[in-house]
């Protein structure tokens, strides 16, 4: 597959202070790219880069093979984005932000329609966007950055503001829009539910420097489950020496155990036949949650 | 795809009730300046007319003969007292009457359209005195004011055609004063947060997040703000003298004016002043004189806004754009008035070319006390600061990270 987005040695510093530390990463043409970092890791300056709404100290970046420093039009012309939250032109209707945009870009009306019908907005896209719910204004802002065609779509944060179904109705069209048309998706968000759900590969970042890159595939191979028992010393013991469980954590009611190659059910059983009462056990939620925190926060605890 | 910036920036500038404000608040001052215009005229005619001086004078007689039978009844008076009274009441009732027979035989003569009659005997009497005239400078000016009548006539003008409130009468006075008042401060309400208010909310984001370069982006907005600021003003301009010249007719387009004036430094007492040389000067038509004020105004506008312009793209803030801008109008015309030294280098600072009358008759020289406040300084400075204005602006637009 085509490589889409290409970050090599990416280096800034705002005033004295360095933001992002040389970061290198890519995205390939149907892949969904989640950016997972804290707050004031990085994240929108990256993006700020990426599309050159500030200039990197050092490094390249490269879109569909054009370098954003040297081909900033050509490069862009691929690019959908909305970065931070989707401020548009509030006095100005839905439609008209939209035709904004269309007629810089040359898109025909008729593609208007199609991004505002895809985002569910056609009942209100005539009304003026100071009207708008922030929800609203998000949905909008995807229409935009939808409207003409691109082979990168680059959100920031998208579901801020977003209900439950709205929230659903996205990943559902990022995901279409990966799997149907190939359009390589970067989202960055600090909600690891969101990334989990929606991505192919996370990088996760940290004060200016990406500490990881994992397929999510690899992330959900490993399964963490809770198991809700006694904690005691002769109960760790008898949990280490059952095939198929990796690391053992202690949590507040009993441990975390890492799965591997052995199938829940299976584990079960040996911890059942090894005299363990176990009052409940059930596959954790949040297993990108607890990678997130051996990756940023240096380890479970 | 500049095109299609333009218009989106048009319908942008167009969906804002600031705008609409802004020209509802020009089209008053217009409609200001015609009841101004129409009040003057009215004065005159009141005033000054033939008619109203033989009413004026008539009534004037009137009330002097009621006055003199009141003292010669005034048991009050002492002999001497009454006989004093009466006689300077009888002296000035007689001046009265003679005046009265001038104006009668002025009205006389305009009611039968023989204003050309009179000019051409104040030719003679002008011409008398210029031959009788023996001092040199005196002499010039005197040719000067002959050359005036003698345009007059030529051109078919009568000598009070600039008392009334025609369309070319108004619109030259609509231009003077629009640029010495309105325009400076004007501009910076219609055009100050154009580019700012892209940073607050961040809209400027989404704008250069699409494959247009930031120069197109920016200078999108510049003729933009130039185009709509011109239609704003001149057009509307435009539109009051048709409407003022279709209901009191259009006025006389070849009314000579006196323009060009030259000053040279005199002493006297040991101190140096500037005075006007006698004589200077060249008369050109109205038409003229309103094409050249014309002109001066379109620079003058076209300064105003690239400062705007320059200002609203460093400052980020619509806030600190109006505040900057404000201080500086105002506060350049503080230190002007106040200040001999800075009045001399005035040619040299756009936020004096608003004086537009004074810069083509050249009395800007005897104001400022600078020989270089020329229209042709004027031109060539607006000319060069809008060029360096435009190129910072574009400058500091292309380089700034978008940090919103």
């Amino acid at each position: 597959m085509e490589t889409v987005l290409k970050v090599e040695n990416l280096y800034k510093n705002i005033g004295k202070r360095p933001i992002i530390k040389g970061i290198s990463f890519s995205v390939k043409e149907g892949e969904i790219f989640g950016f997972l970092g804290p707050n004031g890791s990085g994240k929108t300056t990256t993006i700020k880069m990426m599309v050159d709404l500030i200039k990197m100290d050092a490094g390249n970046i490269s879109i569909m093979g054009y370098n954003i420093k040297e081909k900033r039009e050509r490069a862009l012309e691929y690019v959908g984005a909305v970065v931070e939250s989707p401020e548009l032109y509030s006095y100005l209707s839905g439609y008209e932000n939209l035709a904004q945009i269309a007629r810089i870009r040359g898109i025909p009306k008729k593609k208007i329609e199609e991004a505002v019908e895809l985002v569910g907005l056609t009942g209100r896209i005539h009304d003026k966007m100071k009207k708008y719910s922030l929800g609203m204004k998000q949905r909008l802002g995807l229409a935009a950055a939808l409207l003409p065609d691109p082979k990168l779509l680059i959100l920031d944060e998208p579901t801020n503001g977003l209900d439950p179904n709205g929230i659903i109705e996205l990943r559902n069209i990022l995901k279409r829009l990966a799997r149907e048309y190939g359009m390589a998706v970067f989202v960055s968000s600090h909600i690891l539910g969101e990334i989990q759900q929606l991505c192919d590969t996370v990088a996760f970042i940290e004060n200016g420097v990406i500490t990881s890159i994992e397929s999510m595939t690899a992330v959900h191979e490993t399964y963490i489950y809770v198991l809700e028992t006694a904690k005691s010393e002769e109960t760790y013991k008898r949990l280490i020496s059952i095939e198929g469980i990796g690391n053992i954590h202690e949590a507040d009611n009993g441990y975390t155990l890492e799965l591997k190659d052995r199938k829940a059910s299976e584990v079960l059983r040996d911890i059942i036949n090894a005299g363990i009462e176990a009052e409940t056990f059930s596959r954790h939620l949040k297993e990108l949650e607890e990678r997130y925190m051996e990756l940023i926060k240096g380890g479970i605890r | 795809m500049l095109l299609g910036l333009l218009k989106n920036e048009f319908i942008k500038l167009f969906a804002k009730k600031k705008t609409y404000i802004i020209w509802g608040l020009f089209i008053l001052l217009c409609v200001m300046l015609v009841i101004v215009s129409e009040s003057s005229e009215r004065n005159y005619l009141k005033y000054s007319s033939p008619k109203a001086q033989v009413e004026n004078l008539t009534n004037e007689l009137a009330n002097q003969e009621t006055y003199l039978k009141s003292i010669q009844n005034d048991a009050s008076l002492s002999e001497e007292d009454k006989k004093v009274n009466e006689e300077q009441a009888g002296i000035y009732i007689e001046s009265l009457k003679e005046q009265l027979e001038s104006a009668k035989a002025s009205l006389e003569n305009s009611t039968k359209m023989d204003w050309k009659g009179e000019l051409e005997a104040r030719i003679k009497e002008q011409q008398k005195t210029v031959d009788s005239i023996s001092d040199t400078d005196a002499r010039k000016d005197q040719t000067r004011e002959l050359e005036r009548l003698k345009l007059h006539l030529a051109n078919n003008v009568p000598l009070d055609a600039e008392n009334y409130n025609t369309g070319i009468n108004y619109y030259v006075l609509n231009v003077i004063m629009i640029a010495a008042s309105f325009l400076a401060i004007g501009l910076t309400l219609f055009n100050g947060d154009n580019v700012s208010n892209e940073y607050n909310p961040g809209t400027l984001k989404f704008l250069l997040v699409q494959p247009v370069s930031r120069i197109k982006v920016l200078l999108s907005k510049y003729i933009v703000m130039v185009l709509s600021s011109t239609a704003l003003i001149m057009v509307t301009q435009l539109l009051f003298f048709l409407g003022v010249g279709v209901i009191k007719g259009f006025g006389n387009f070849n009314r000579p004016y006196l323009v060009g004036l030259k000053y040279e430094y005199a002493y006297q007492n040991g101190q140096k002043y500037i005075t006007e040389v006698s004589g200077s000067g060249h008369y050109i038509f109205l038409w003229q004189y309103l094409l050249e004020a014309l002109a001066l105004q379109l620079l003058f506008l076209i300064v105003i806004v690239t400062f705007v312009l320059l200002i609203s793209t460093i400052s980020k803030s619509s806030v600190v754009t109006m505040t900057v801008l404000i201080c500086a109008i105002l506060g350049g015309n503080i230190v002007y008035n106040l200040s001999t030294t800075y009045r001399k280098i005035s040619p040299f600072i756009f936020l004096h070319y608003s004086n537009i009358e004074d810069i083509i008759t050249g009395r800007i020289v005897m104001r400022t006390g600078s020989f270089l406040f020329t229209w042709q300084t004027v031109a060539g400075m607006s000319a060069l600061t809008a060029f360096l204005f435009l190129g910072i602006s574009l400058w500091v637009f292309k380089k700034r990270d978008i940090q919103i």
